[in-house]
């Protein structure tokens, strides 16, 4: 099939589709994390309310969950690599790059965990919900390691651009979310859950 | 007449005849803390049968004689019961004497003088929500008397159902309901929130009933003698005797055992009256309300006659020469510091009224339309209702010393701010 | 005899973040903090779909919303069933 496509027009679409919603993926996969942490913290501007940042972290994770089948299908699919079916799940199991895909196929693991949660959230409660979602955080670093492994496209300006600028969003999100909890730690320690003495009222509140 | 196996006996006394009230606590400064001398004051508990019969039949006969909880909320106690015996599982009793209010002393003085009397009805309660535990929660103060009874009781094999007695956390919000089955299960003082309520899941995911020891020792007495002798006292929506803890600017402070709706004057007078000329008076608790000291005086003491709860018994007589609005600045620190911190409105609500009333009561306040804006606001929004006993006080206080906070408003004082009125536990009482 | 439901918010669970007061503006407003203040708790039948959208979306599980049975003229509330909730016992 492909092989038809590629003689008709010369180009090897699979492939082509493969590494282009690679990079798509990892735009949007970063997207969907700065927009997490940005409801989290509340930072969304003022254009944007709160409930529609989460509205939108919600669909562009949807989105990238679509995309991403089409990128792992396209992938093995395309005749000139070979990658089993089962690679989609195992990591480091296919024998074309074994490294390179096995984070890929990590971080999708990781991934499909926060979605399946988090479409179930209302039923397994918050805490079991928060605890799966932590794992976002391991699956960007993957999917950002599977794109410098086995994209290699980075010799393109504007691929590159693409790429590191992705890997400083999520720098500076993630920056600002460990501040933000050590900021709220010092909150709450000044505020009610330590008794300070009762204050005595000054003198001064005696006559004019 | 008989007519369900209890024996009656009707001891009202004329009222002319009536002097001090001794249903719970023995006369003058007696005590009936030995079980023997407990026997020979009451008498024996009647036996509680297993059946269904006796359990509605003592239901009804405390939903008649209007038995409402003393532990401030008054909730009806017969609602309470009937809520764990419709539930299916094994019930606990909680016997609740953590008095977390610290003004108050009714709890400790009544396990004190008379546990036997708390703990019969424990026992009784036990048997009508057919518990397979009692646990008794109490103030450390009181634990090794209570101790006591417990073991005496146990020799004797007195009770059907083994009581357990636990010491109680040591903080304010500690003797709410959900709080104590908190700190009996996990140790952490701090009320679970609404649902559900602890008469369906409580203990263990059992249905708890927890009751405040005073309204047990009334449940006792009703077990007992009958509702139509509870009624003998009182008024008719508020029938029976309470205890109340008599503090502030009066002769012999104290607990005493009054009659529900005798008047404030009386009351005062039974712990010998007031040393000084009085403006108002604290009523229930520190989450209670301030009410002038004219006309209150003459008015009966009962939730109807005063227009406010009767909480947890407290009545504070607040003497013309102290500050109200210093005093309850104290108060309004103290309760927010005793917050459990679990929800926004309490966590950043309380601090920023009590650092409204405190800058009043130094003479510098500037924002008292939005201290009046909170105290709206929190009502109600609470995880538990903590938040609403603060809004309850400062906003009686602002109604009541509403003179003094126009002064304080100009930038002066004529009370004495130093002068401290109400005892409030020092930073570290955990 | 109506169907509606009531909103309720679990105020341990609640860290105000403030998307319920964005979706529903009718219903909550906040305080000086960012807590919601639940103006009115009886949910407008035109507004349901809104509300279970704010139960859903709340960051911290803390919505929920009880529908009430046969509530009759003298409006006395005689059951209420969690209808949607984020809210588990724990």
């Amino acid at each position: 099939m492909s092989a038809v496509a590629t003689a008709t027009t010369g180009l090897p679409w699979l492939w082509l589709v493969s590494r282009g919603s690679g990079l798509v993926l990892l735009v949007l996969f970063t997207a969907v994390v700065v927009l997490g942490v940005s409801t989290r913290l509340g930072s969304a501007p003022r254009a944007l309310p709160r409930f529609a940042v989460a509205e939108l972290h919600r669909t562009l994770a949807l989105f990238a969950v679509a995309l991403l089948v089409l990128h792992v299908v396209t992938a093995i699919l395309d005749p000139y690599v070979r990658i089993g079916w089962w690679a989609t799940v195992l990591p480091f199991a296919s024998h074309y790059r074994a490294l390179a895909l096995g984070l890929g196929t990590l971080a999708v693991d990781f991934g499909a965990a926060v979605v399946l949660t988090s479409l179930a959230r209302r039923r397994l409660g918050f805490r079991l919900w928060r605890a799966v979602h932590w794992l976002a955080y391991l699956s960007w670093p993957l999917a950002f390691a599977h794109t410098l492994t086995a994209g290699g496209d980075m010799g393109i300006w504007w691929v590159a651009g693409l790429v590191w600028g992705s890997a400083s969003a999520v720098a500076v999100a993630v920056g600002a979310r460990v501040l933000a909890s050590i900021r709220s730690g010092a909150v709450s320690l000044s505020r009610g859950s330590v008794l300070s003495k009762v204050p005595r009222i000054p003198a001064g509140a005696r006559g004019a | 007449m008989p007519t369900h196996g209890l024996v009656l006996q009707p001891r009202a006394l004329p009222r002319e005849e009536r002097v001090e009230v001794s249903r719970l606590l023995p006369d003058g400064t007696a005590n009936c803390a030995g079980l023997a001398d407990h026997l020979v004051r009451h008498g024996e508990l009647p036996p509680s049968r297993r059946s269904l019969a006796w359990r509605e039949t003592m239901t009804t006969e405390i939903e008649h004689a209007g038995l409402v909880g003393h532990g401030g909320a008054a909730f009806p106690t017969a609602k309470k019961l009937k809520a764990v015996i419709s539930q299916a599982s094994r019930a606990v009793v909680i016997a609740n004497g953590t008095e977390g209010e610290p003004a108050s002393e009714k709890d400790r003085t009544l396990l004190t003088r008379a546990p036997h009397l708390v703990l019969d009805g424990a026992s009784v309660a036990a048997d009508i929500v057919e518990a397979s535990e009692v646990l008794v929660v109490v103030h450390r103060d009181v634990r090794a008397a209570v101790d006591a009874a417990v073991d005496e009781r146990r020799s004797a094999e007195l009770d059907r159902v083994p009581l357990r007695v636990v010491t109680a956390a040591d903080r304010f919000v500690a003797g709410e309901a959900s709080a104590v089955v908190n700190w009996v299960a996990r140790a952490r003082p701090v009320p679970l929130g609404r649902p559900p309520r602890t008469s369906e899941r409580g203990l263990d995911g059992r249905p708890t009933l927890v009751q405040n020891v005073e309204t047990l020792a009334h449940l006792a007495l009703i077990a007992r003698h009958g509702a139509a002798w509870y009624r003998a006292l009182g008024t008719p929506d508020e029938p029976g005797s309470m205890l109340v803890t008599l503090l502030g600017a009066l002769e012999e402070p104290g607990v005493r055992e009054i009659e529900i709706g005798t008047s404030v004057a009386e009351v005062l007078a039974r712990a010998g009256g007031p040393t000084t000329p009085l403006q108002a008076l604290l009523v229930g608790g520190y989450f209670g309300s301030w009410l002038p000291a004219h006309p209150t005086l003459s008015l009966p003491f009962s939730a109807r006659g005063l227009g406010a709860g009767l909480g947890a018994g407290l009545v504070v007589a607040f003497p013309t020469d102290a500050c109200g609005v210093a005093e309850t600045a104290r108060l309004a620190r103290y309760l927010a510091c005793e917050s459990a911190g679990q929800c926004g409105p309490c966590l950043f609500g309380l601090p920023a009224i009590a650092d409204e009333v405190e800058k009043l009561a130094e003479g510098r306040s500037n924002r008292l339309g939005d201290l009046e804006r909170w105290l709206v606001e929190i009502e109600g929004r609470g995880a538990c209702s903590h938040p609403d006993g603060v809004a309850r006080l400062v906003s009686s206080a602002l109604r009541v010393f509403a003179v003094e906070v126009a002064e304080h408003l100009e930038g002066w004082c004529t009370g004495e701010g130093e002068r401290h009125v109400l005892p409030i536990p020092p930073g570290g009482s955990r | 005899m109506s169907s509606r439901v009531r909103i309720r918010v679990d105020r341990i669970a609640c860290d105000g973040r403030g998307l319920c007061g964005e979706i529903l503006p009718e219903l909550i407003t906040f305080d000086d903090w960012g807590f919601p203040i639940i103006k009115e708790n009886l949910v407008p039948e035109d507004l349901d779909g809104v509300a279970h959208d704010a139960v859903e979306l709340c960051p911290k599980l803390a919505l929920r919303l009880e529908a009430l049975e046969q509530e009759c003229c003298s409006s006395k509330v005689v059951r209420t069933s969690v209808v949607a909730t984020s809210w588990t016992p724990s």
